[in-house]
């Protein structure tokens, strides 16, 4: 039978509290530390409640009050204090945890990494662990969001999974038509990936709304995504952008642009950049891709504004539209 | 005292795989075999200390090349590698299944695998597996993220290669014959420059923006691990008179 918050005291049965019971419980609340952890009314949370672990790993041998049995080092000290805090003398305040021998190991571990030096370590040579995030889309779009599970594939401010592209910045990167038609339709653009975003069946205007938050909401700070008018190249530029992307650059190796001569996919294909992403996006992308995606496989060519800009009108007149798969 | 023992461990496995105190006695042979040939297994890459992905796989064959089911096939793993199970008897279908550790420095850990014939005469295969130190296994975790896609003609369920689309292919990263006769500054020069800084092909983009030069080293360091045959440093060069 399933227990509920309302029988769980069903069978306990307490006497009604004297006044020295009460008494005694006020003092071992405030002996145990309870308000450290705990909120309790009328209680404040004790100070100098545990001794500062910071730097526990340069500590002298010397200052350490070894328990009995167990060998003076450090780490033989830091596993009997975590595993059996009460051998250490019954007023210790710690409580007794039921670590397993792994997690013991690794609190060591991670204890003995807390050295004076690592105090002063140069803050390039930290590795910080990735924050978490609980970063929520509100609204409407949020709503459609969390239905339809977004975050289990694709991270966005920093929360969701790994299995499809960051759309943190997705509003800086595509065209409006093209996002609305992609969401109702979700057709491949990377050949040789298995993996398929699925189709959601969202209505016209669900499609809609997400689109326009993903615009008005993901954009990078770093640019303007209107700053370069797609439809203001000059074709002598388009020419020069098809030699860049065809010999100096040979894009074609990993990307496709003319279905029938092109092979390499390593990158999404091309053929339709010109409806699906935004001019000033692919010329930011040339100067540094991972400025825009940390850890794209893209190298960064470091290409000046000249090449970026032929290229990005070569890639602008792209405008087949991808055959959906 | 358990954590001295964690940071004992590889001499401890060392002196484990010598200790003829400590090893189980070996069961005794049903049949011989007159050849020991590899299934599967060799030359797979693993961080030190840590075992191989794939089992290693060795038949027992007799004179006509017939699979010999319950000859004994012992391991040992030179320099601290570990077999588990080290020895015992071929299955029916003559194999039998050991896996490997490799031990605590970087490096080639021979794996070698024995067995006798009828008349005593050991018989040995010797198999390769390669150890990768933290700079290798850097290099291979950056391999994995910006070369494999073209350097590797295996496609896996996860990625397709794109090998084939190039035009000048990309060298396997274990293609030591070609790799080992590049020096550090050439394979340098091909990553961060790309391909026509050695007169090669364009196809291999330029990688120094995007990789730091500790990055490059890591990588150079993977390959240098993997190439097979294997490849073994000039040391020092000096200007000839």
């Amino acid at each position: 039978m399933q227990k509920t918050d309302d029988d769980f005291l069903s069978k306990v049965h307490l006497q009604p509290a004297t006044p020295a019971q009460i008494a005694n419980g006020q003092k071992l609340v405030k002996e145990r530390g309870c308000s450290s952890c705990h909120e309790i009314e009328g209680m404040s949370k004790p100070e100098n409640f545990a001794p500062d672990l910071t730097g526990i790993g340069s500590s002298s041998l010397a200052r350490i009050v070894f328990a009995e049995g167990v060998e003076h080092t450090l780490p033989d000290y830091m596993e009997a204090k975590i595993q059996h805090p009460h051998s250490f003398g019954k007023a210790t305040k710690m409580p007794q945890f039921t670590f397993t021998a792994g997690s013991v190991d690794a609190l060591v571990t991670a204890l003995l990494a807390q050295t004076d030096r690592a105090q002063t370590m140069p803050a390039e040579l930290r590795i910080a662990g990735k924050p978490d995030s609980s970063y929520q889309p509100t609204g409407k779009a949020g709503q459609l969001i969390n239905e339809m599970n977004c975050f289990s594939c694709h991270t966005i401010n920093g929360r969701g999974g790994d299995m499809a592209p960051d759309l943190t910045w997705e509003g800086s990167a595509v065209q409006r038509k093209w996002l609305v038609a992609f969401l109702k339709n979700p057709n491949t653009l990377r050949p040789a990936l298995i993996r398929r975003m699925p189709k959601f069946n969202l209505t016209d205007a669900e499609a809609e709304t997400l689109a326009d938050y993903i615009l008005a909401v993901y954009q990078t700070p770093a640019f303007d995504r209107d700053e370069l008018d797609g439809a203001k190249f000059t074709t002598a530029e388009a020419e020069q952008g098809r030699q860049l992307f065809y010999s100096k650059y040979d894009c074609q190796s990993c990307h496709i642009v003319d279905a029938k001569n092109d092979k390499g996919y390593v990158g999404p294909t091309l053929s339709g950049v010109g409806v699906r992403m935004n001019a000033e996006w692919i010329f930011q992308w040339l100067k540094n891709p991972q400025a825009l995606r940390p850890g794209t496989m893209e190298p960064n060519w470091k290409m000046s504004d000249e090449d970026a800009r032929a290229l990005t009108a070569f890639l602008m007149e792209q405008k087949r539209e991808a055959t959906s798969k | 005292m358990k954590k001295l023992l964690v940071l004992a461990g590889p001499a401890l496995l060392a002196l484990a795989g010598c200790s003829p105190a400590r090893r189980a006695e070996p069961p005794q042979p049903k049949a011989f075999g007159t050849a020991l040939v590899e299934v599967g297994g060799s030359k797979q890459e693993a961080s030190i200390g840590s075992p191989v992905d794939q089992p290693v796989v060795v038949q027992v064959n007799d004179a006509q090349g017939t699979a010999v089911a319950g000859a004994l096939v012992s391991f040992h793993v030179p320099g601290g590698g570990v077999a588990a199970p080290e020895s015992g008897l071929t299955g029916a279908d003559g194999q039998f299944t050991t896996s490997v550790s490799v031990g605590g420095a970087t490096g080639r850990y021979q794996v070698v695998a024995s067995t006798r014939d009828k008349t005593g005469k050991a018989i040995e295969l010797r198999l390769d597996e390669v150890a990768l130190g933290y700079q290798e296994t850097l290099g291979r975790e950056l391999n994995v993220m910006y070369c494999t896609r073209c350097h590797n003609s295996e496609s896996t369920a996860e990625r397709v290669s794109n090998h084939d689309n190039l035009t000048a292919k990309a060298h396997d990263f274990t293609e030591g014959d070609v790799l080992n006769k590049m020096s550090d500054a050439e394979l340098t020069s091909v990553i961060a420059h790309g391909g026509p800084a050695l007169n090669r092909s364009p196809e291999m983009p330029p990688y120094g923006y995007t990789l730091s030069p500790a990055e490059i080293n890591a990588l150079i360091a993977y390959i240098r691990a993997v190439a097979d045959p294997p490849y073994r440093s000039k040391g020092a060069v000096y200007a000839s008179k």
